[in-house]
């Protein structure tokens, strides 16, 4: 188990060079949209009003889009761009042309705040229209824009931590895998404080920064001068360490190239973790990347963002290549995560009353799963013929009128007080702390179909490295690592 | 030896005339030779008749600018023809509504007129865009009333951006920089920012701006009108040095009549778009031919007040109420008094001010001269003879008339 600060160090640098470099570039951007927003306007420098109007549809367009649609729509781009469309780098891709648009209407609100007198006065000097934006419209607005990135750069923050669905790490994505899908409060609330930190420090720099180019009484006589000292004293050491500690960073991003495995924190990941040193010794260098939903492991995988992934079972990946006309196969069984019924307020599963409510996790492949469980223990019939990809549409006798309630995989630990009985994935309730050998009604028997795999393309099956790895996974190590760590509630799939 | 008794006399007709009250304050201001003297104020006195260059510097031709379309079309300017000519402090006043800003506008190309030719030291800038457009607004400098300075930039910079735009050297930028701030005394102001300085401090930057790319023509826009009656006085006068000293054209369009009255040589009234009347400023403000310069000019002396303390109006019965205007010598003169003298009259002086009127003294009273019919009639022919400037008035009339702004 790594300590905490081990698990907040790498995230933090992280969100540092995501959220700084996405605010430079994405200030750069917005600069420039933002100025071509206010002069291209009627009756501005540089009159032209289709150029405005397209530039103002483009920008109401790209501000109305959700980020994580945008993030997942602009995959091609992000990969042509920086040659991957996972990790922490192909994070800021997305945060960047997200917030241009953003960025942009807050510098046009700047400048339009320019009094329109001095940008008169700068014309009736016979002002070209770049001289009166570089001479007037910029230093003027200086103070409202240095605000402005102070917001742009704290929205920032917190759209990266939408970046863990795509692998690109972060303080956000910590806090949702370790502290709330992970169950571990300590981890949440102390990013939550690294966050606040963070975010109080972004804006005293920007409030005080924006004081001192306001030019107003307050600020100037004396304390200006003292500022302009201070701020001579800080700001190179603080610009050096920030560009040498993004300089480390990335090298060490692009430097070597590992095996790249998409995997689920729990228990994928921790297994992976585990057999770490044992690829180490045999000279494959892994790189774990760790992801928070399940469709994403996938389409990394086709893009050849991932050489592998571990994090799904095989009806799940036939399903995703029938959606997706993709070529997924699994290469070996690792693990057995039995789906359990689990008891809400309902002690034992004879008891539950008529019509009582039931979740069941909302995926498709695991809904199935859950509805073939319960018909396991006589609570329902489904039409004959249907298995795997079996829906609530199935159900043909249901004696108790249980209402099935679909819910997200993540959240059925925390709706227990509200059901009588939840069907919930192993992962998930290991990581609410629930016991299944003590509090698991029903466990699928070991023979299910749903077996994890470790999941490659085609092409990458006979890769030597992607072999070595599923002899690591199927290694007496991490039959022994299984069995001690998770006490039966994860069993091994391999002999 | 004839020169030199030439000379003598002039002298000593010269300091006569300096003697005069009304002169010696003029004449106190510049303590050179005394020949220097009276070419010089000989320069001032006649610079609206005899210009060395007869051609306008500044040549409003047929402006016309509306604003909208159809039936709200609002007429801003129509038909404005006006001419500066070099040297001249040329007022244009008017009430608020009346066109002023738009006129400024069309002036400095913010607005381009719909109609009509804007030539500025030759060159027409409603008919010029872009580059061109840009080197013949460099020789307009404006003046704003509400300074419009860029509250970003030191004093220094403020003064030097015109340069920067004009792409001057930073080394003559620099030069031309100190010498402004020296000449608008403002060398300790070089580094302080414009939220640092006060309402006067602030429009002499403006002015040091307006002047530092030498532009023939200053254009100023109520520049006095954001200032208090003090400061006001004091950039005004600074506007007068700066056509004296500079020999910078000056268009100062105003709503106040002070402002005229103190430095304006000619004056126009603009009124719902049009020029109503133009002329120089004694000829306008004294002798107001128009309705609209009437009323801009208007009551100074709230002679419609006057018949509230008068009483009623069969208390007066042998009485005429006149409004004397007098110009130059004859409003320092004992008219009043000689006037008592020579006829069997009673005068009651009702309201009086004497005051200047750009370099002339001007005088305006009210008076009431009680007696007989016929006396009243030579009175008021005396007063004419003498070079007074008579109207008959009835205070009551003009108090139900609301006479005034």
């Amino acid at each position: 188990m790594k300590t905490l600060l081990q698990l907040l160090w790498e995230p933090t640098l992280q969100t540092i060079w995501m959220v700084g470099v996405s605010a430079l570039l994405s200030g750069v951007g917005g600069l420039v949209l933002g100025v071509l927003l206010v002069t291209t306007s009627r009756d501005q420098v540089l009159s032209a009003p289709w150029l405005y109007r397209t530039l103002n549809t483009i920008t109401n367009i790209g501000r109305s889009v959700p980020f994580i649609i945008l993030m997942v729509a602009i995959i091609p781009l992000t990969r042509w761009l920086v040659g991957t469309a996972i990790g922490t780098t192909a994070a800021m891709v997305p945060l960047v042309i997200g917030a241009i648009p953003y960025v942009g209407r807050l510098v046009e609100g700047a400048l339009r705040e320019v009094d329109s007198g001095v940008i008169e006065a700068v014309l009736t000097m016979g002002a070209t229209p770049w001289q009166t934006i570089r001479k007037a419209y910029l230093p003027e607005a200086v103070p409202a824009l240095i605000r402005a990135m102070t917001v742009v750069t704290i929205t920032l923050v917190s759209y990266s931590a939408m970046a863990g669905a795509i692998g690109g790490g972060g303080l956000g994505d910590l806090a949702i895998r370790y502290g709330y899908q992970g169950f571990r409060p300590d981890v949440m609330i102390s990013t939550v404080v690294v966050l606040v930190v963070f975010i109080q420090v972004i804006q005293f720099l920007g409030d005080a920064l924006a004081r001192h180019y306001q030019r107003t009484e307050q600020t100037l006589p004396e304390v200006g001068r003292l500022q302009k000292t201070l701020w001579k004293w800080l700001a190179v050491p603080l610009l050096a360490g920030i560009a040498v500690l993004f300089f480390f960073h990335h090298r060490g991003e692009t430097r070597t190239k590992p095996l790249r495995v998409g995997v689920n924190p729990i228990p994928h990941g921790e297994i992976l973790e585990s057999v770490l040193p044992l690829l180490k010794k045999q000279g494959v260098e892994v790189q774990v990347v760790y992801f928070s939903d399940y469709v994403q492991p996938n389409l990394a995988l086709v893009s050849g963002d991932l050489d592998a992934n571990y994090f799904q079972h095989v009806p799940f990946m036939e399903n995703f290549n029938r959606a997706h006309g993709s070529t997924v196969i699994s290469v070996g069984k690792v693990h057995i995560e039995p789906l359990g019924i689990y008891a809400g307020t309902a002690k034992s599963i004879r008891t539950i009353p008529d019509g009582a409510v039931v979740a069941i996790p909302n995926d498709p492949a695991n809904s199935g799963r859950a509805l073939l469980l319960l018909q396991g223990v006589g609570l329902i019939r489904l039409r004959t013929g249907t298995a795997v990809g079996a829906t609530e549409q199935d159900i043909q006798e249901n004696p108790k009128h249980l209402r099935i309630r679909e819910l997200e995989a993540a959240q059925l630990p925390r709706s227990l007080p509200d059901v009588a009985i939840a069907v919930i994935n192993m992962n998930y309730a290991l990581a609410a702390k629930l016991d299944p050998r003590k509090d698991a009604l029903e466990l699928e028997s070991s023979d299910s179909p749903y077996a994890n795999v470790l999941s490659t393309m085609p092409a990458k099956a006979n890769d030597a490295r992607v072999i070595a790895l599923l002899r690591a996974l199927q290694s007496p190590e991490a039959k022994e690592f299984i069995l001690a760590k998770y006490k039966g509630a994860v069993l091994p799939a391999f002999p | 030896m004839v020169l030199s008794s030439l000379l003598a006399g002039l002298a000593l007709a010269f300091r006569a005339w300096d003697s005069h009250p009304f002169f010696a304050c003029r004449m106190s201001r510049q303590p050179c030779s005394l020949l220097y003297n009276l070419q010089a104020s000989d320069a001032l006195l006649y610079s609206n008749l005899i210009s060395e260059d007869l051609m306008p510097i500044v040549s409003l031709e047929n402006v016309s600018k509306s604003y909208g379309q159809g039936r709200s079309t609002h007429h801003a300017l129509s038909e404005i023809n006006l001419s500066v000519e070099k040297g001249v402090i040329q007022g244009i006043i008017g009430f608020s509504g009346a066109g002023k800003s738009t006129l400024l506008r069309c002036i400095s190309r913010l607005e381009r007129p719909d109609s009509g030719r804007v030539v500025i030291e030759g060159s027409d800038l409603a008919h010029l865009s872009g580059h061109e457009l840009r080197i013949a607004r460099r020789k307009i400098g404006v003046v704003f009333q509400q300074f419009h300075l860029l509250r970003s930039r030191t004093v220094a910079a403020n003064i030097a951006l015109p340069l920067e735009i004009d792409g001057q050297e930073q080394v003559l930028v620099d030069a031309r920089v100190k010498e402004l701030l020296q000449w608008f005394g403002l060398e300790d102001k070089a580094a302080a920012y414009p939220s640092q300085l006060s309402g006067g401090q602030r429009q002499r930057v403006a002015l040091a701006r307006a002047l530092a790319a030498r532009p023939a023509v200053l254009l100023s826009d109520e520049p006095t009108s954001a200032l208090d009656t003090e400061t006001t006085a004091s950039v005004l006068e600074l506007l007068r040095k700066v056509r004296d000293e500079l020999n910078v054209t000056v268009l100062l369009i105003t709503h106040e009549l002070d402002a005229v009255r103190s430095i304006c040589d000619r004056v126009a009234v603009l009124d719902r778009g049009q020029i109503v009347e133009e002329g120089p400023v004694e000829e306008v403000l004294l002798q107001p031919k128009s309705e609209a310069s009437r009323r801009l000019l208007g009551d100074t002396m709230q002679i419609g007040r006057v018949a509230e303390y008068l009483g009623g109006k069969s208390d007066h019965a042998h009485s005429v109420f006149l409004e004397l205007q007098l110009l130059g010598a004859s409003a320092t003169e004992p008219l009043l008094s000689d006037l008592a003298r020579v006829l069997d009259v009673k005068i009651t002086i009702l309201r009086a001010e004497i005051g200047k009127l750009n370099r002339s003294a001007y005088g305006f009273l009210l008076v009431e001269v009680t007696g007989e019919r016929g006396v009243q009639e030579q009175a008021k022919r005396m007063l004419i003879e003498r070079g007074a400037v008579v109207t008959v008035i009835d205070p009551w009339s003009v108090a139900v008339q609301g006479r005034g702004l």
